[in-house]
């Protein structure tokens, strides 16, 4: 984990062929809420984008170098008060070395983030 | 390239994050539509990995940078500088991942500005080379 004790994995499950669900809790003592913003702790995008990176290298079973985010929508502005546990959704399809990821973060009905990448 | 208009602790004029997520040490300069900082990148750096800044950290550095323009019209006027919030990132290519004591030079430029949200393109170099270019959508929070 690149952002020490950002979150943790409390559960995994799998559906379809390359659908992997990750239920995520969000660490409120992680250091990186002293600057982001002192007094008002928002998580910062990069690291949910980070946090699904890594979910979609655990997936892979390798380290991955991230070489194009085509889009990533960042919708609701996450806390870890407001928002302490939530499930990340990943989609990785394998083509000549190349993963192209699809993920959404989000809880119940409601998303957080998506985005689309390519990996390699 | 100028001496820089500030650096070091002299962003906090224009950007609200602190350590340990600082990722912009020096603003070149701007203009309505432009703007240039820079980031050497330390050892210590929180998005650092095995001697490299790593994905999170080069999109930082780009929000930060985009945060810093931002800010920048408010300091002039004696302001403070409000909450940035990345809305949406396009189109972010990473040519290879920047090694510990390398200097990011990053030029912004504006493409659009509606209602709160500012549409630029930033292009961060090290040395001659470009490392990363992309779109990005900041949100400031008034």
């Amino acid at each position: 984990m690149l952002i020490k004790d950002y979150y943790t994995i409390e559960g995994t499950s799998h559906t379809g062929d390359n659908t992997h669900i990750f239920h995520i809790r969000l660490n409120p003592e992680c250091t990186v809420y002293q600057g982001h913003f002192p007094g008002e702790p928002v998580s910062p995008g990069v690291c949910n984008i980070q946090m699904l990176k890594e979910l979609a290298e655990q997936v892979a079973g390798k380290r991955l170098f991230m070489s194009n985010l085509n889009l990533c929508r960042l919708t609701t502005l996450v806390t870890p008060q407001a928002h302490p546990t939530m499930s990340a959704t990943l989609t990785l399809d394998e083509k000549d070395g190349t993963y192209k990821l699809r993920a959404t973060l989000g809880k119940d009905e409601e998303i957080y983030l998506e985005m689309k990448a390519e990996l390699n | 390239m100028n001496e820089p208009i500030l650096t070091g602790e002299g962003l906090y004029k224009l950007i609200p994050q602190r350590p340990p997520i600082v990722m912009v040490d020096s603003f070149f300069e701007a203009d309505a539509e432009s703007a240039t900082t820079g980031l050497t990148i330390l050892p210590n750096n929180i998005f650092c990995l095995d001697g490299q800044l790593q994905e999170p950290g080069l999109i930082e550095h780009v929000a930060q940078s985009a945060a810093a323009f931002a800010g920048y019209a408010p300091y002039t006027r004696g302001e403070s500088p409000k909450l940035g919030f990345i809305g949406e990132v396009k189109k972010f290519k990473i040519m290879r991942l920047p090694e510990v004591n390398e200097q990011l030079v990053t030029t912004l430029k504006v493409l659009g500005e509606a209602a709160g949200v500012t549409l630029i393109s930033a292009q961060t170099n090290a040395g001659e080379e470009t490392v990363a270019t992309c779109q990005m959508k900041i949100f400031i929070k008034e």
